[in-house]
């Protein structure tokens, strides 16, 4: 979250390498997680087995009458039309919709029972989820045929989709079972004298393909559940004429088509019918061992939608993880944060509803203090940072370390010639050195370290340094405050340091684990600075570096939130991404460094296990998957019912807006900039999350980072309405 | 002051191995390189499979001449190839065929084509029944001879020709709806 750590310096190593190739690669993979979610979008939420109803337009003028009034077999490639029915007393036996994983197998028995077969026609997807069924239904020598890719109604469907829908059914069970098929039935007929006009000029161009199509003669009407009693009744025949028996074993529950199915066939062996497949029935033989060319792109298709499954199965709970995650974290960090603030306002050891008057903990801490304020050309505010810290009401020596300006940053401090102000000129080394150096000159026990382009109110030091009358404590964190938070950019910085601070640094304190101590605004103990090796420049984040040095060494770190520091925060994108990239490359190069903290026992392990752990899931995990929610945002808008996806996403922005509404009480400030917050998931929050791929992918390459300080412009100082809340 | 809790594992002198993740030999940088190589690869080959699998032309299709264009009584397409596992379980039956005007013309088409109560089936004797079949042997009688020629011209197209009517009507008649095919059961191929 919102940490200040600013002036950083311009690195004097290696050639600075850049690292772009990996924006492509995370480009290429959005599109091709693209791909799978519409793959998948596209075979599971588009098609649909359960609505088997009738087409609405149901004009047939342009249908032939051999058609509309022939056989239920239609071959009607070029120009000549061809129907067939099965001979006198043979029924066709015919499922549609399957292979279902319930029904399928029990339908198969009663078949295998009374030694008949039958003719399923597949649909592709189905196949492709049970492909073993598929398989039984080959081996025991029924036979198969398509029913489209995904139970799509042909007759209104554009012919691109048609073609798609009848070749994908093929493809499925070529690549399930290496036949190729060549009966087609497609979805939403019945009779001959239900073909439409629009299925007609389907059935006319798949007679072009190859197919033959089948229709039926006799509907057992099972997929309206109407009753075994009634689909037995259906499944009479009205004379010896031959049939072509409609049943299903998908799409929904069968049991009435099991026992209907088991009776029907009982009786037509009395009666003396025969029972066969259409194939059979019509005296053609419908399948054939696929091609080479086609089992590739059998193999293909299936291997396709099983990895496209795939995909859309691990994003599902990566998704709910990161929901589980994202509410945990505000549950825990409202619940840490309203004890925090409870404990705050009481004084220590008292009974409960005590409120105490002022800021103070225990004794009054009112030894003097070292303020050190590292500069590199900070010309522009420098004035200011060190005046407002010269105007504080607690007795402090300040420290200006310039660190090679070259824009006269330490003359201007000097051609002020303050007392108790110290300027130390060194060659430029790093915002580490320079801190390291005014440690050194360090005169009192308490030091304060503070960014040039910061400025405080007349009684933030005195509140900040005030914990360390609890000798535990080795350092303070203070409260960091957007100053410019004008426009959205600033609004929504605003939000996010109010948040930072008044949520996550508070649970950070009751769990004893504060990660952080920005460098805008922290109280140390000398000794304890002295016992670490002072300020480490092993990374770009030397203020978290630093306070986990501490924490591990036995430290308590806390965060005081009356101690204000009124910041400038980067006033365009491109600022803004340079400033968090080197947060976040910075945060983890210090929790890769103190890494060994997880298994560490006391305080130490208190920051691995609880501080660590959280950065990782929060700051790393989470943003690295946030890429894919918003891929799979669209995917749910396009493919899932969108108002559920923007009922979820309702809910989301309602915890983030409770929990800022909450963090804006706690600091007293106005909710006026909260209506930023919609707007937040946007720009801001991609460039969030991009920041940190960026980050994550230069540190497991190991290149060496270059980055620049942000531009100052000089505007800064405490707002009036602010100042004294 | 002192520290309270000094945990006994100090932390090591300010390191002089450089900054944290900074890799001058650039290994690790080549096989970050070849790791996103490897991923744009898994990702072009997801791409491509998926690609051949729903654009590929329709080229491949399964073109089949499978209908018996109005064979004539004694050439029926006998028993299939005995690939068809289901070959030998029943037997060479010709179906009911019909044809439109612009088929080939088979003496029959003539009458077929017009449409609705006058079209006209052929259906030609069914040969005898592979008797010897090696079905699953059920018990049913193996070569009962069909009846040469049940010609049952309008019945051929009753049925196809309004679609759901012949399952509701069926359920008036209930029981008796059997009649006639119990009329003429005995001559039937009893083939399952």
């Amino acid at each position: 979250m919102a940490r200040l750590n600013k002036g950083a310096r311009p690195a004097t190593r290696n050639v600075p390498a850049n690292v772009r190739a990996h924006w492509f690669v995370l480009l290429a993979t959005l599109i091709a997680l693209g791909l799978a979610l519409a793959v998948q979008g596209y075979i599971h939420h588009l098609g649909g087995i359960a609505r088997d109803s009738p087409p609405a337009n149901t004009a047939a003028d342009a249908v032939p009458a051999t058609v509309s009034h022939g056989g239920p077999v239609v071959d009607s490639r070029g120009a000549a039309v061809t129907t067939v029915s099965p001979p006198d007393r043979t029924i066709a036996l015919t499922f549609d919709d399957g292979p279902d994983p319930v029904w399928t197998p029990r339908i198969l028995d009663v078949l295998r029972e009374h030694h008949v077969h039958a003719t399923f026609f597949v649909v592709g997807s189905a196949a492709v989820d049970n492909p073993e069924l598929l398989r039984r239904i080959v081996a025991e020598g029924h036979e198969v045929g398509v029913h489209t890719l995904t139970h799509t109604d042909l007759g209104t469907a554009p012919e691109w989709r048609r073609e798609l829908e009848v070749q994908g059914g093929q493809d499925a069970i070529v690549g399930v079972t290496g036949q190729a098929v060549s009966l087609l039935r497609p979805p939403y007929t019945a009779g001959n004298g239900a073909i439409t006009n629009g299925m007609w000029s389907a059935l006319h161009g798949m007679a072009d393909e190859g197919y033959l199509t089948v229709l039926s003669s006799l509907d057992s009407e099972d997929w309206q559940t109407p009753g075994t009693k009634a689909i037995e009744a259906n499944l009479t025949p009205s004379g010896p004429q031959g049939q072509i028996v409609l049943m299903h074993d998908g799409g929904g529950d069968r049991e009435q088509t099991v026992a209907a199915l088991d009776s029907a066939l009982s009786r037509f062996a009395e009666q003396g019918y025969r029972v066969t497949t259409v194939g059979n029935a019509v005296g053609v033989d419908s399948m054939r061992p696929a091609s080479s060319v086609e089992e590739l792109r059998g193999s293909a298709l299936v291997l396709g939608l099983r990895l496209s499954d795939f995909v859309v199965w691990a994003i599902s709970l990566g998704l709910v993880a990161a929901g589980v995650v994202t509410f945990l974290r505000a549950v825990l960090v409202m619940f840490f944060a309203a004890r925090h603030s409870r404990a705050a306002r009481r004084l220590p050891g008292d009974g409960r509803g005590r409120r105490r008057v002022d800021v103070m903990v225990g004794p009054v801490v009112t030894e003097p203090a070292t303020v050190i304020v590292p500069a590199y050309n900070e010309s522009a505010g420098i004035e200011a940072a060190v005046l407002s810290i010269l105007a504080s009401t607690h007795p402090v020596e300040v420290i200006v370390v310039d660190d090679g300006s070259t824009d006269g940053t330490a003359d201007i401090v000097e051609a002020l010639a303050l007392p108790g102000v110290t300027v130390i000129r060194k060659e430029n080394g790093g915002k580490p050195s320079a801190l390291n150096a005014g440690i050194q000159a360090a005169s009192h026990d308490i030091v304060v370290m503070v960014d040039g382009d910061t400025v405080f109110e007349p009684d933030t030091v005195r509140a900040l340094i005030q914990p360390f009358a609890d000798p535990l404590v080795g350092a303070i964190s203070g409260n960091t405050k957007v100053a410019n938070r004008g426009g959205i950019l600033g609004a929504w910085q605003h939000i996010e340091y109010v948040v930072g601070f008044n949520l996550d640094r508070r649970l950070f304190d009751v769990a004893e684990c504060m990660p952080t101590v920005p460098g805008a605004i922290g109280a140390f103990r000398l000794n304890a600075l002295v016992n670490v090796g002072g300020v480490s420049d092993d990374t770009l984040a030397e203020d978290t570096d630093l306070t986990m040095a501490l924490c591990r060494d036995g430290w308590r770190v806390v965060y005081q939130e009356d101690a204000r520091a009124w910041t400038e925060a980067p006033a365009t994108l491109g600022a803004l991404w340079k400033q968090r990239y080197r947060w976040c490359y910075g945060t983890l190069q210090a929790m890769w460094k103190h890494r060994g903290a997880v298994v560490q026992g006391g305080a130490a392990g208190k920051l691995g296990r609880r501080g660590l752990g959280y950065l990782l899931v929060l700051q790393v995990l989470l943003p690295l998957f946030a890429p894919i929610v918003d891929v799979f945002a669209l995917y749910g808008l396009i493919f899932l019912d969108p108002l559920r996806i923007a009922a979820l996403w309702l809910v989301f922005l309602a915890v983030q807006f409770l929990m800022a509404a909450y963090a804006f009480r706690l600091d007293k400030e106005r909710l006026g900039p909260l209506w930023t917050l919609p707007l937040q998931q946007f720009v801001y929050r991609q460039l969030m999350y991009l920041v940190v791929i960026q980050a994550v992918v230069t540190a497991v390459a190991g290149v060496h980072l270059r980055w620049h300080r942000m531009e100052r412009y000089g505007s800064l100082r405490v707002p009036q309405t602010q100042g004294q809340a | 002051m002192k520290a309270p809790e000094k945990t006994s594992d100090q932390l090591p002198a300010i390191s002089t191995r450089g900054p944290v993740f900074v890799d001058a030999s650039g290994r690790r940088l080549r096989r970050v390189q070849l790791i996103g190589l490897g991923v744009l690869g898994l990702v072009a080959g997801y791409v491509v499979l998926v690609l051949a699998a729903f654009i590929g032309g329709s080229g491949v299709s399964a073109p089949f001449l499978p209908v018996p264009a109005a064979a004539g009584p004694h050439e029926t397409p006998t028993s299939r190839p005995s690939v068809d596992p289901r070959a030998g379980l029943t037997g060479p039956v010709v179906p009911v065929v019909e044809q439109s005007p612009a088929a080939v013309p088979v003496p029959v088409s003539a009458v077929t084509a017009v449409p609705p109560a006058a079209a006209t089936a052929v259906v030609p004797a069914a040969p005898a029944a592979p008797a010897a079949a090696p079905a699953p042997a059920p018990p049913a009688a193996p070569a009962a001879p069909g009846p040469s020629g049940t010609v049952t011209g309008s019945g051929a197209t009753a049925p196809g020709s309004s679609g759901t009517a012949p399952g509701s009507s069926a359920i008036a008649p209930g029981a008796s709806g059997s009649a006639p095919g119990q009329a003429t059961r005995p001559t039937a191929p009893a083939h399952q």
